[in-house]
């Protein structure tokens, strides 16, 4: 500054003008070309950030709308396969020529098609107990998990335990659900996938969130499989899971332990949710 | 926008009047145009400071006010009254440009398109600025001379016309669309 304002000669002066006025013009216009530039720049990666995430949205609600046709065409396929011949045969037996038989062949019929309409009655039991588990909804996801391995480590195949070390208050029905659900897809897959010796499960509350883990011996994934099948058209049960928890605001991490001896499964939730389902 | 309305009625009256009062009372405009430095700076200072929303940008603000002060105090206090203030509008060129794109950073980068008053007076303030930073550094050691004066006036003029054009752009923006970050448009 000081040099500038010690020059004397008047051309001097006028060019000094004429060139740092332009280069200083120069510098500002780059200078909000740079920023405008810039600008776009971010917006593109944010759109594209936002493309990818309509796009991982699609994927999860195309995967949710194929779980429920599966699933209820597995409702459809046991009412057409197991209770329409069930009722069909008890209709067999209570037909009009019931009123021509003798006594003894009537109460023969009557008792058949009793057993009959029991049998229906205890599938369509079933099939209710597995859209909406009655443990679930009386006693609570602790009692629905604890019943879910006692049934698992019944078979003999695999040894199952499960500990819920902090759940006093029940969870909203729905978010029980959402949770069970989620665990039931979980062990399933390991159950089906991982040839595992055994499955703990154990539940806890830390800092206002709600943590389920599961453990198991055998063959898993880690997270970068996981995201990697999520991606892709495979992995329709992962989907549901992801889906799952994106309704109940919490992530689910799949990790192998340190030690390389079991896989962890574990799904975070705040606790504080209202999820509309 | 009303501290902008203020500077803009301050500058205009400074031309008309102040500097013939000056020139009346104190025999020369340079008392006019000092006022006018000190003023111009905290009125566009407390502008940027109020529209910025970054709190790290804000205490450049802040700094930068201390700066300019301590410059105008220095200024005061050995140069002679009667010259042309080119330290302190020199400091003031460049505190008033860095804060000017700070802004212009901050809103264009939030903003999907430009219809924002903010990004229209930053680039105003920063062409401005830019544009007469050599002129005013120039200004202490040839403000006697008529040719320089008359040059002097030329590219102020020149600048002010074209800064409080894009000042009213903005203006009009600031009324006509609200100010919508690109946040709220990723959550939409």
């Amino acid at each position: 500054m000081y040099f500038l304002q010690t020059i004397e000669s008047q051309s001097n002066v006028s060019m000094v003008l004429f060139f740092g006025t332009l280069g200083m013009l120069v510098l500002a216009i780059g200078l909000i070309a740079f920023i405008v530039f810039h600008q776009r720049k971010v917006i593109k990666y944010q759109q594209q950030l936002q493309f990818m995430e309509e796009e991982k949205q699609q994927i999860l609600l195309n995967a949710s709308i194929r779980w429920q046709e599966e699933e209820r065409q597995r409702i459809a396929a046991d009412l057409h396969d197991d209770a329409g011949p069930l009722l069909a045969t008890a209709r067999l037996y209570l037909n009009d020529n019931l009123v021509n038989l003798d006594i003894a062949s009537q109460l023969q019929s009557i008792s058949s098609a009793k057993h009959i309409i029991d049998d229906t009655i205890q599938l369509i039991r079933n099939i209710s107990h597995s859209l909406m588990p009655p443990t679930l909804k009386n006693f609570g996801l602790e009692s629905a998990v604890s019943d879910l391995f006692q049934k698992i480590n019944g078979s003999g195949a695999i040894n199952a335990s499960c500990k819920f070390h902090n759940y006093k208050e029940r969870l909203l029905p729905q978010v029980e659900l959402l949770i069970f659900r989620v665990t039931q897809e979980l062990v399933n897959n390991i159950l089906k996938h991982s040839s595992a010796s055994f499955i703990n499960l154990s539940q806890n509350i830390t800092d206002n969130k709600f943590y389920i883990r599961l453990n198991h011996d055998g063959k898993g994934i880690t997270q970068s499989d996981f995201e990697k099948m999520n991606k892709s058209s495979v992995g329709l049960g992962l989907k549901n899971i992801m889906s799952r928890m994106k309704v109940l605001e919490g992530n689910v991490n799949f990790e192998r332990d340190p030690s390389q001896t079991f896989f962890k499964v574990t799904l975070e939730m705040p606790l504080s949710i209202e999820p509309n389902v | 926008m009303w501290l902008l309305a203020i500077y803009l009625f301050y500058s205009i009256l400074t031309d008309l009047v102040l500097n013939k009062l000056s020139l009346k009372y104190f025999q020369s405009e340079i008392y006019s145009y000092r006022l006018f430095t000190i003023i111009e700076f905290f009125l566009l200072s407390i502008y940027l400071f109020k529209e910025l929303i970054s709190s790290n940008y804000r205490t450049f603000i802040k700094i930068s006010s201390l700066i300019f002060s301590l410059f105008v105090i220095f200024d005061i206090a050995t140069g002679t009254l009667n010259e042309f203030d080119s330290i302190p509008t020199g400091v003031e060129s460049i505190l008033i440009l860095s804060s000017s794109v700070l802004l212009l950073y901050e809103r264009i980068i939030k903003n999907e398109d430009y219809n924002v008053s903010s990004i229209w007076i930053s680039i105003g303030l920063v062409l401005f600025f830019s544009g007469t930073f050599f002129l005013f550094i120039l200004s202490e050691s040839n403000f006697n001379n008529s040719g320089f004066s008359k040059t002097y006036s030329y590219i102020l003029a020149s600048f002010k016309i074209i800064s409080y054009c894009l000042f009213s752009v903005g203006m009009i923006f600031e009324n006509k669309l609200p100010f919508k970050p690109y946040t709220q448009l990723q959550k939409a």
